[in-house]
């Protein structure tokens, strides 16, 4: 074994470290990106499922299949604060109306996540237990509009001055990268907006 | 040692795909949840415009039937058709597609009868809505609705020709809502009226009636006055079987209690003389809807000219005041008190229904706020009439939502 072998092992040696340290390095980062990714999309399915499911209720607002049930539907806002909403709809499309109530939840009932910030969002129907969904909610407001674009003080004394909806949500994930809530915010946080939503039932008499 | 580079190169080659394959998939799948969404708002908003340009077309010609078919609009397409579900009713079905994604409205309408308002004038000439002022359920003007202050309207609100406030401070309270440029017409004659009265209910030409309302669900008539003989006494459903009762060319006297439901007319060119109700004492319902959710009484007043409260010591009695339960129309006059500046002070005029008028008629006279001839007013809605009529009470010829679905 000469000199020039031993040369060749050790820039071997060197070389072939060197690319393992890459490929540790790039692992790592890899593996942080695509974190981040998931996050950002199981946010983002988070965001979407509970605005389907806030869209299709609010848009219903004041509907009844049997219409005589919503003779005056400018009464099926019931309840009108900054965080938290009840209403008058025909859920199952059954000429029955049901009362539902969307309200959020304290911090202090979602210790265990790792985010300070996250809380419950309940929706209940009629007299059922409501129904609690964790979806990273750290945001839920409501204002409200009279007809004449003027931003009614919560809670609402008199509902039936309800025109639009502004509706904003905040989701958080409940558990991010390394435990850790980046200075970025856009890497654990979306935010939703309806602005003006005019539910079609509430004025169309 | 050539061979070893070659299998390295391709080893990291395919490390660094997968790694990136994947790192692509979870930033697709974050791409395609936001573009899924966005193709359901967007099928759901072209469902809604359509929906919305199916209403508009009913507005301006409620005959449209012809519907939608596969139209392009914002990058998607839409269908509407339009099917009659029952009398007086529509029905708009209409489906959009936008990229491969499906949505649906569904729109039911129904024929809109002036009853539905609480108050309607042609003309609001000088009238100024101020501070105090309640109106209980729609309200409608064909001109512009004069506000000083903060008046409240209850009922959804319309103008032809928007708002005028008379002070920069003044602001109106819509707890209904408010639309401004809608324009409706009362009706120009009573026509169908008439053919309705003379084949399904009770016609009677060139004479004056005097109908009494009776608790029992009868109603008693004489022709000319209230003393003539003889007097016809029958129930409601036999003296109007379709509850149209029309006195053409001639006037109207009217007082009782009504225990069914009816439409009385009187027609006639302008004046005194002819077209006009006379409210000889209190007409209201049997069962009061106020303290009796479950009544159905109902009574229309239609005319071509005035509701009177006549001038007669029945109506002069400032203990009992007047009460009227009813929705009137008057297509060129309005409702009124007669004498309102010369009769005595006659105490409070109730009103429970509505009233739909060319111009509004005075009853009374007021100097400091205190009442210096005939009545105070205490008109409240009757809010029945927002999903029921008096029958075949005229309408307003357009179509109203009654419920939309998306």
């Amino acid at each position: 074994m000469g000199s020039s072998t031993i040369l060749d092992i050790l820039g071997s040696l060197i070389v072939g470290g060197m690319l393992l340290l890459m490929g540790l390095r790039l692992n790592a980062s890899a593996n942080e990106t695509t974190a981040i990714y998931h996050g950002s999309y199981i946010l983002q399915e988070n965001m979407t499922a509970l605005v389907q499911i806030l869209e299709t209720d609010f848009r219903r607002i004041g509907y009844c299949s049997d219409w005589r049930k919503t003779a005056d539907p400018t009464r099926s806002i019931r309840l009108a604060d900054s965080t938290s909403i009840r209403f008058y709809t025909d859920l199952n499309h059954d000429g029955e109306l049901d009362s539902v109530t969307y309200y959020t939840g304290p911090v202090s009932e979602l210790l265990e996540t790792v985010n300070p910030r996250d809380r419950f969002i309940y929706r209940r129907v009629n007299m059922e237990p409501p129904l609690k969904m964790n979806l990273g909610v750290t945001q839920m407001a409501f204002r409200y509009f009279d007809a004449l674009n003027v931003e009614l003080p919560t809670p609402v004394s008199d509902p039936r001055r309800v025109y639009y909806l502004h509706i904003s949500i905040a989701v958080e994930s409940p558990e991010p990268y390394k435990q850790e809530y980046s200075n970025d915010p856009s890497q654990y946080e979306v935010y939703w907006k309806q602005v003006r939503l005019a539910t079609k039932n509430l004025r169309n008499r | 040692m050539g061979r070893m580079s070659i299998l390295m190169v391709i080893g990291f080659n395919v490390l660094f795909a997968v790694m990136g394959f994947n790192v692509s998939k979870v930033a697709t799948k974050s791409y395609e949840n936001y573009t899924s969404y966005y193709n359901r708002s967007m099928a759901r908003h072209i469902a809604s415009s359509a929906a919305n340009m199916a209403a508009s077309a009913l507005t301006f010609n409620p005959e449209w039937r012809d519907g939608f078919s596969n139209v392009g609009f914002s990058g998607g397409r839409f269908s509407a058709s339009v099917t009659v579900p029952g009398p007086g009713m529509l029905r708009v079905f209409v489906t959009s597609t936008y990229n491969e994604v499906k949505d649906t409205t569904i729109l039911i309408l129904g024929l809109s009868n002036f009853s539905r308002f609480a108050y309607f004038s042609d003309i609001e000439g000088n009238i100024w809505w101020i501070t105090g002022d309640t109106v209980w359920g729609p309200f409608h003007t064909q001109q512009r609705i004069n506000v000083s202050g903060n008046p409240v309207f209850i009922g959804k609100a319309s103008s032809k020709n928007g708002i005028h406030l008379g002070t920069r401070d003044s602001n109106p309270i819509f707890i209904g809502g408010y639309q401004s440029g809608v324009n409706l017409n009362l009706p120009r004659d009573f026509n169908a009226l008439k053919e309705l009265a003379r084949t399904g209910g009770r016609h009677f030409n060139n004479e004056d009636i005097c109908l009494q309302l009776n608790a029992d669900g009868t109603a008693t008539y004489r022709i000319g006055s209230w003393t003539s003989v003889p007097a016809y006494t029958m129930p409601i459903r036999d003296l109007a079987p379709n509850g149209v009762l029309m006195a053409e060319n001639a006037n109207l006297r009217l007082k009782g209690r009504l225990n069914g439901r009816l439409t009385v007319v009187a027609t006639g060119s302008s004046g005194v003389a002819k077209g006009n109700v006379w409210i000889d004492s209190s007409v209201t319902y049997n069962r009061n809807p106020m303290t009796d959710p479950g009544s159905e009484d109902m009574l229309g007043i239609v005319c071509d000219n005035d509701v009177i409260i006549t001038d007669n010591a029945n109506n002069n009695n400032p203990a009992n005041g007047v009460t009227v339960h009813a929705s009137m129309l008057c297509r060129s006059g309005g409702f009124k008190a007669d004498e309102y500046n010369r009769r005595p002070v006659a105490g409070t005029l109730t009103v429970l229904g509505g009233i739909q008028q060319y111009q509004r008629g005075p009853v009374g006279t007021f100097s400091g706020g205190r009442i210096v001839s005939g009545f105070q007013k205490n008109y409240r809605y009757d809010e029945r009439l927002m999903f029921s009529s008096p029958p075949l009470y005229p309408s307003t010829g357009t179509y109203e939502v009654l419920s939309w679905y998306e």
